[in-house]
């Protein structure tokens, strides 16, 4: 897949602690606020300042320094108030009896990540049991969560869609999860296998539960190969499931060949060792390697690393789909006047 | 007098900085060695200990640092985030 062109410093923040680090990176004063600009865009900075702070990376400027602290406070302040609406929003689903799990961000930084202020986040990040998708949407519209975007007419968003993103009555955003993603690799998924076993996290006295290693394995692996924001932080999520927590990469393996989605989880693993420039040895990443991708597959691989459009990847899935659903499924992406991002 | 974190609260530290939010989505943030102190109160500790134990690390002593964690720890506790036993 296409690489993106990355700040030194960024990739050597990025990979810090995966890997031997090569000779300090300097961030000279003129490129400061791009380099943390864009550490913040891709939730980066906190990898930045413990790399800044470690010596693996050196700011010139003492006042670039500062802004580099401060950026690092302001996201850590977003992270708490983002786990207090992660804690209100489950004391509402578990009332309801709602099957759910914690993914990504809150997740990942409490379980994945030895420090958890390194790793920074801006939304919550909820999976919801199929059964259950519909309940909590009304459950949360019904407490002043607000849908970003419009809903498709017909039942494209039930059977096809990949969830929907909300925004709390006080502007925090969650994103309730059905799938891990639209398109080709998304209609095949049965999201019922990440739901059979759980980890959890305490937050504010409450246990919340998480995708096991295996399940957070595999959405980070959907995020970094088709997910809308695919920078380093996406890959390093890869790499420290990979190699800090270990988690079971064979199961997340067997789940993905039973939603045709092998390809999904071996792009992400290959892209994971070229971005972050890994030179260790992993079964993981040998299967990947090994791993034959289609052409079929490989082109949407490349629609959506392009970030196409959301029609775009949604018409990717007509190749995945049973040919009595086709003229149905592009009835429900065929109303004029709807634009929606993947 | 002994102080713990309320197991309630939501925080993150970094070096000379500690936030802590309630599920409410009250915050505050604090600036200095904030962030020393709570790493002590994971469990209950007397002020005494809590202390003698930021005295070692500043290389301070007791007398000075005393009422300054005594300040601390009223205030954060007049807003929740730690406990008091005794």
């Amino acid at each position: 897949m296409t690489a993106t062109a990355e700040h030194p410093a960024l990739v050597a923040a990025a990979r810090h602690g995966l890997a031997e680090p090569g000779s300090p990176v300097v961030i000279d004063a003129a490129a400061a606020d791009t380099v943390f600009d864009r550490a913040r865009f891709d939730h980066l900075t906190g990898f930045l300042a413990r790399a800044v702070l470690d010596g693996l990376v050196t700011v010139e400027d003492d006042g670039a320094n500062a802004v580099l602290r401060r950026r690092w406070h302001d996201e850590l302040l977003t992270c708490v108030r983002l786990e207090g609406v992660a804690v209100r929003t489950a004391e509402l689903l578990d009332a309801a009896g709602v099957n759910w799990r914690l993914t990504k961000g809150a997740a990942l930084a409490h379980l994945d990540y030895p420090d958890a202020s390194v790793r920074t986040f801006g939304d919550v990040d909820l999976v919801v049991h199929p059964s259950d998708w519909s309940e909590a949407f009304r459950l949360l519209t019904d407490r002043g969560y607000r849908r970003q975007t419009a809903t498709l007419p017909g039942d494209y968003d039930a059977r096809y869609g990949k969830g929907a993103t909300l925004t709390t009555p006080d502007g925090c955003e969650v994103d309730l999860h059905r799938r891990f993603a639209i398109g080709r690799f998304g209609v095949t998924t049965r999201m019922e296998a990440v739901f059979a076993s759980c980890d959890g996290i305490e937050l504010a006295g409450r246990t919340l539960p998480v995708l096991d290693p295996a399940g957070r394995l595999l959405h980070a692996c959907f995020h970094a190969a088709l997910g809308g924001f695919r920078r380093l932080r996406a890959f390093r999520d890869v790499a420290q499931l990979l190699l800090v927590t270990g988690a079971d990469w064979a199961a997340t393996y067997d789940i993905a060949r039973s939603w045709r989605s092998e390809a999904v989880v071996a792009s992400a693993i290959e892209e994971t060792w070229e971005r972050l420039e890994l030179r260790v040895g992993h079964p993981a990443h040998e299967r990947a390697m090994s791993t034959p991708v289609s052409r079929g597959d490989r082109r949407v691989l490349r629609s959506f690393a392009r970030e196409s459009p959301f029609r775009t990847q949604a018409l990717s899935a007509l190749g995945r789909l049973p040919p009595r659903e086709v003229p149905r499924y592009l009835w429900s992406l065929a109303s004029p006047g709807l634009r929606r991002r993947p | 007098m002994r102080w713990r974190r309320n197991p309630a609260v939501l925080w993150r530290t970094a070096p000379d900085y500690l936030v802590l939010a309630a599920v409410d989505g009250r915050t505050l943030e604090v600036d200095g060695p904030g962030c020393e102190v709570w790493a002590r109160l994971a469990g209950w500790i007397s002020e005494g200990d809590l202390t003698a134990a930021l005295a070692r690390h500043y290389g301070a002593e007791e007398r000075v640092v005393s009422s300054d964690v005594r300040s601390l720890l009223e205030g954060l506790h007049g807003q929740g985030y730690v406990d008091r036993d005794g």
